[in-house]
């Protein structure tokens, strides 16, 4: 079988509340999880494979799916690392950021389901998008932000504080 | 609900991987979670060792701005660390940390590095020879000349410690003023290279343009950290004809490095990892020693060649840095025993130095052991040394500087009315009794010491010693005025006891006693200023229970 027809073969991706998605396997592959298990399973022309997917629930993997349909054609671009990172926090295109736009339950979900779907760029993109939120601010912001619950004590607190004055005088 | 629980632990550290350092400590300061489950050191790493490319060479205030980076070795664009960084016991947040103090003090690292010339690819003549270039003179080094401009040339200098962070490198084109048409013989370009030994070179820069004019360009090798004992400039492509020959040379008038001689590097755990990545490049300081000890024999090490070059800015930042971390036994041993102590000590900036870190009551102890090196406190030192007294309330040292030894007050402070006047301000505030006397007694001393003898008297007026004011040594001319200081005593002190004994004590001395005819007689009758009517006052109380003092008292009066 070659390459392509595997590409243009049709998968079914099952989520947690069994609801289906039919979806290209090309669009399907971009999940190296996926793509492992389709191996895995050997495909045969025949018959449309069925991915039971119990870690992502249906409106999560709906986005997801959209989400590789938009980049499937995506050429990727050996950049090392670095650079990547250094530009991270600026560069999201247009359509990324609509797409991130949700709320943040749903960010924080699409952050577990790209990883264990292992779809890097996803992955990054929404990791990049948490970072966003919280660079530039304070702790006192970042918890307003992230709703999180200050549970250091009045001592505790105190040292950290100290610990990192300095980083603020500046 | 707080979204961050449904991540594991290696996705947070995915999110924080994109953040700066400082929003890194922010990050750490939120929660306990955000505290413990994160791990910092790799993060924090990663920060230090980042190696993008975006270097064009120029110092601009961007460039300052951008994080530092552990970076060194380069070599054909190539960059790498040593192995010691990938150790795990490795603190990384204290190394980013000092990594951005010290660019931040950037401005305050400028340690001359270069110590001597090693060698010059070609040299036009033996007057013209490398080591011209280690002064600011008349005198330069020269190539020898060539028809074209592409052959380059090299010049490598030693630097004064076997471990150096190098920051910048600065050269400085010859301009040959008495050649037709004033052609400055610079470089086209350079690239520097840094290294342990003079043939083996670890971090070669990019090649950056040298502009074709005679004055001082700065080539920085920061925001890299790069250390080593060597460097090498190649200077590549040349620009002006000689016209007595019609040959290219390049000429340079001054070169200088700038940096950090590790011995000098105040953040140990930072000094600690470039000198074993040093050792990883085959620097040899550190042997089997110790860290801490290689460290230290290279500050002692510093200090000497330092004093040798008396480099004021240089020693500057040598003492601050040892006074800052409260070393005052040694910054004392520094400013007192080095030959360019004295040039430190008159320093503007110096004193400022002095004065940030008041407050500190083990501060004192700088006084003490500078005077203790067998110097004497300058003026500013001295005022200084007040200060502090008064902000400690520790007035022990002072009142030793101050006691009646005169021969042991001119060998440890320099006296000055402002001084005293620094101590009475202090003293007036003061609510124990015994400790303002004791302040009032150091006044009195310093202005006594500052001859500043209407200030002295008035402190001997507010001790109450009169003896001392009648014993006043004959050879200094003073005009007292009696029925004033009477009435000071009376007013000040609200006694009239004591201003009985001070009027008693003035008619009967035989000294005085013919000026207080002349003066207490005619301050009495003819200006009556209405404190003056205190000391008449006094002196009638005197007259009616001193008969002695009778016959004076009532002569004056007649008048």
């Amino acid at each position: 079988m070659t390459e392509e027809n595997t590409d243009t073969q049709m998968v079914k991706l099952c989520s947690s509340d069994d609801r289906e998605f039919e979806v290209e396997a090309k669009v399907a592959k971009m999940s190296v999880t996926i793509r492992n298990m389709l191996e895995d399973l050997g495909l045969d022309n025949d018959e449309v494979p069925n991915i039971p997917l119990p870690n992502v629930n249906s409106q999560i993997l709906e986005m997801v799916i959209n989400y590789c349909k938009h980049h499937k054609d995506d050429v990727v671009l050996a950049t090392d690392d670095e650079t990547t990172r250094e530009r991270a926090l600026e560069d999201i295109d247009p359509w990324d950021q609509k797409f991130v736009g949700a709320d943040q339950g749903t960010l924080f979900e699409l952050i577990l389901a790209a990883n264990y779907l292992d779809i890097k760029s996803l992955l990054d993109l929404t990791c990049k998008t948490v970072a966003n939120m919280i660079k530039g601010k304070d702790a006192e912001e970042i918890r307003k932000t992230f709703n999180i619950q200050n549970d250091f004590t009045k001592e505790e607190e105190e040292q950290v504080r100290k610990e990192n004055e300095w980083c603020e005088e500046k | 609900m707080d979204h961050f629980e449904i991540l594991p632990a290696e996705l947070i550290q995915n999110i924080l991987r994109y953040l700066p350092g400082r929003d890194l400590l922010r990050v750490s300061c939120v929660s306990r979670n955000f505290r413990s489950v994160i791990n910092y050191a790799e993060l924090f790493r990663d920060l230090c060792q980042r190696t993008s490319r975006d270097d064009t060479g120029e110092w601009t205030i961007e460039c300052r701005r951008r994080p530092p980076r552990l970076r060194l070795g380069k070599q054909h664009g190539k960059e790498f660390c040593s192995s010691p960084s990938a150790e795990s016991d490795v603190n990384w947040k204290q190394i980013w940390t000092d990594l951005v103090n010290l660019q931040s003090k950037h401005r305050d690292y400028v340690y001359p590095l270069i110590d001597r010339g090693v060698y010059a690819s070609t040299t036009d003549r033996e007057d013209q020879i490398l080591a011209n270039t280690l002064h600011n003179g008349s005198s330069f080094w020269s190539s020898i000349g060539t028809t074209t401009t592409t052959p380059p040339e090299c010049v490598a200098y030693k630097l004064v410690q076997p471990v150096c962070v190098v920051t910048a490198v600065e050269i400085f084109p010859f301009k040959a003023v008495s050649h037709h048409g004033l052609p400055t013989y610079g470089p086209q370009r350079v690239r520097i290279s840094v290294g342990f030994s003079e043939h083996a070179w670890h971090y070669v820069s990019d090649i950056m343009v040298c502009g074709n004019i005679s004055e001082a360009q700065v080539f920085n090798i920061a925001p890299d950290i790069v250390v080593g004992s060597h460097i090498k400039i190649e200077l590549l492509g040349r620009r002006s004809i000689q016209p007595a020959d019609g040959l290219y040379y390049i000429v340079l008038k001054q070169v200088k490095a700038y940096g950090i001689p590790l011995g000098v590097l105040d953040m140990p755990v930072l000094a600690e990892l470039l000198l074993k990545e040093a050792t990883s490049f085959g620097c040899n300081v550190l042997q089997d020693k110790a860290p801490e000890i290689a460290l230290q024999q290279l500050e002692s090490g510093f200090s000497d060649s330092l004093e040798a070059r008396t480099e004021g800015k240089a020693m500057l930042v040598r003492f601050a840095a040892i006074f800052k971390r409260g070393d005052y036994i040694n910054a004392a041993q520094y400013t007192g025993r080095s030959s360019a102590g004295p040039l430190l000590r008159d320093m503007v900036e110096y004193f400022e130095i002095l004065e940030a870190e008041a407050g500190d009551p083990t501060h004192l102890q700088y006084y003490r052991s500078l005077s203790e090196t067998g110097i004497r406190l300058n003026e500013n030192e001295s005022l200084a040394l007040v200060r502090e007294s008064n902000r400690t309330r520790d007035y022990r040292l002072l009142s030793q500087y101050t006691s009646q030894d005169d021969v042991r007050v001119t060998q440890n402070i320099s006296c000055t009315e402002r001084m005293g006047d620094l101590i009475v301000e202090s003293a007036r505030s003061e609510r124990d009794g015994p400790v303002r006397k004791e302040m009032y007694l150091a006044a009195m001393r310093v202005y006594y010491h500052a001859t500043t003898w209407d200030k002295m008297i008035d402190m001997l007026l507010e001790l109450c010693y009169f003896g001392v004011i009648m014993n006043f040594p004959n050879g200094i001319q003073y005009q007292f005025n009696w029925p004033s200081m009477l009435a000071q005593v009376v007013e000040r002190h609200n006694s009239r006891a004591l201003g009985l004994q001070f009027a008693g004590i003035i008619v009967q001395h035989r000294r005085v006693g013919d000026e207080v005819h002349r003066t207490l007689g005619m301050q009495l009758s003819v200006k009556r200023r209405p404190h003056e009517s205190w000391g008449k006052a006094i002196v009638r109380e005197c007259v009616e229970t001193r008969s002695a003092a009778n016959d004076v008292i009532e002569s004056l009066f007649k008048n």
